[in-house]
């Protein structure tokens, strides 16, 4: 394509590189090289961040779990921490694709291009994850919740990049999940992803996390049902009525919109499947 | 005008061969092997990833060489279709699609073994379900893929005794 690329080994080099202007960057490229191709995007020249060893790899702390924007997809599915302690992250990743997309995209491609159906988006809100962001002057953090600002657009200012998502190690009072309508390819209009966390002390929930993909410009918590499950049992919930009070969030929120009739609906299955995998977690 | 191609030395592994090419960082890796290389195995059918016909190992996973750059692989080992046949003798996977009668127009058949390749890297013995998902990425027009995938458990055995012999 008679691009300039460069291929920095350490993020000093790339955040350097990015400092001219008319630069873009290539993660993985599974979304970038289609853009490029169609000629939406002209950049001067690219920073390739493939080589930048230290931007990949998950980091498992006590307190803390970070995961380096050039993390792909493959390696969320191959990490035997997150299927066993993260299985909303898992989930999402074992279903974004087919294998030649889950090995090359990454966790940082799938942020920062914030489509509307990037799964990985609505899961790390659940989890109240941190972007974590590299620029001339050092590091910045923002909630990825700041971070997204609409479809295909986020908060990085001219000169930086992420660097990784950062979020408190789930406890073992913690269950999430996560469930998805509609395949990849299909119309983005069917595509419907839900995440949920709650925190579980005896039976009961004393704090819930409801974040969905698809049904806006962004993805976001909803609010409504996470105050509708908070002091709820999770052996009795009420699923129907919980559903019911998503479905009505989401209608109000999208009422203008032609697709309101089926995605009203259509959300309440989403999220009955996520609640139902916690509730079966919980009861292991 | 006329503009100076960027060209840079790339180099990386192919097919077992470490290579060094002059060659634009910016081609997509599927122009570079067909048009730099020579190497015509490797078929483009969509260009947006979603086919699987441009299917190439890098580093021991499948990727649509429609959707990376040539300067992403620089250092990395890469297969394409040419490298699994060895002399005249093709890869038993190869010769399990044959045997199976999965190929039709075979204009699919490179991607989905090197698929195939790489599950059988992996699990030697797939399930079902395996199979199905590792060549949940690769479409086929003409065989439904029943034979395909009847193909890949065929192979899983020809290995099996090969590696036994
Ligand atoms: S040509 Fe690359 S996936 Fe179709
Ligand atoms: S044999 Fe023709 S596309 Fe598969």
């Amino acid at each position: 394509m008679n691009i300039k690329v460069y291929t920095p080994d350490v993020l000093d080099e790339a955040v350097n590189f990015l400092q001219q202007d008319g630069g873009h960057i290539i993660a993985g490229g599974t979304d970038l090289i289609i853009e490029l191709r169609k000629e939406k995007l002209k950049p001067e020249f690219l920073v390739d961040l493939t080589f930048v060893n230290e931007l990949r790899g998950i980091l498992v702390s006590d307190e803390t779990i970070e995961i380096g924007a050039m993390t792909t997809f493959e390696d969320l599915i191959n990490s035997e921490y997150i299927k066993a302690e993260l299985p909303s992250l898992w989930e999402c990743a074992i279903n974004m694709g087919a294998c030649q997309i889950q090995n090359r995209a990454t966790i940082g491609g799938n942020i920062c291009n914030a489509a509307a159906a990037a799964d990985s988006i609505p899961v790390f809100m659940a989890l109240e994850a941190e972007c974590i962001i590299a620029g001339a002057d050092g590091i910045r953090k923002m909630s990825i919740d700041s971070f997204i600002l609409g479809t295909g657009k986020n908060s990085l200012q001219k000169g930086e990049l992420l660097k990784a998502v950062a979020f408190k190690r789930p406890q073992k009072s913690e269950i999430n999940s996560f469930a998805k309508l509609g395949k990849r390819n299909a119309l983005a209009i069917s595509t419907i992803a839900c995440a949920v966390r709650v925190k579980v002390d005896n039976r009961i929930i004393t704090e819930a996390f409801v974040s969905t993909g698809s049904l806006g410009s962004k993805a976001g918590r909803e609010l409504g049902v996470e105050v509708y499950l908070m002091g709820k049992s999770i052996t009795d919930l009420n699923i129907d009525e919980a559903a019911e009070v998503l479905s009505a969030e989401v209608e109000e929120r999208l009422k203008s919109r032609a697709s309101i009739a089926y995605k009203k609906h259509a959300v309440k299955g989403v999220f009955k499947e996520a609640i139902e995998k916690c509730i079966k977690r919980a009861n292991q | 005008m006329h503009v100076e191609a960027l060209k840079e030395k790339i180099s990386f592994k192919l097919n077992g061969k470490e290579i060094e090419v002059e060659a634009d960082p910016s081609m997509r890796l599927i122009d570079f092997l067909r048009e730099v290389l020579g190497l015509t195995g490797t078929k483009e059918g969509c260009g947006e990833g979603e086919c699987g016909a441009c299917t190439v190992i890098i580093d021991g996973s499948t990727a649509n060489s429609c959707l990376v750059l040539t300067s992403q692989i620089k250092g990395k080992e890469l297969y394409t279709i040419e490298g699994l046949q060895k002399g005249e003798e093709l890869h038993p996977i190869q010769q399990a699609f044959i045997d199976a009668g999965a190929v039709q127009c075979g204009f699919c058949t490179p991607g989905m073994v090197l698929s195939a390749k790489v599950l059988l890297d992996k699990q030697p013995e797939p399930a079902e379900g395996d199979i199905k998902r590792a060549i949940s990425g690769n479409l086929c027009r003409c065989t439904g893929y029943k034979k395909i995938e009847t193909a890949i458990k065929m192979a899983s055995d020809y290995m099996k005794k090969d590696g036994a012999e």
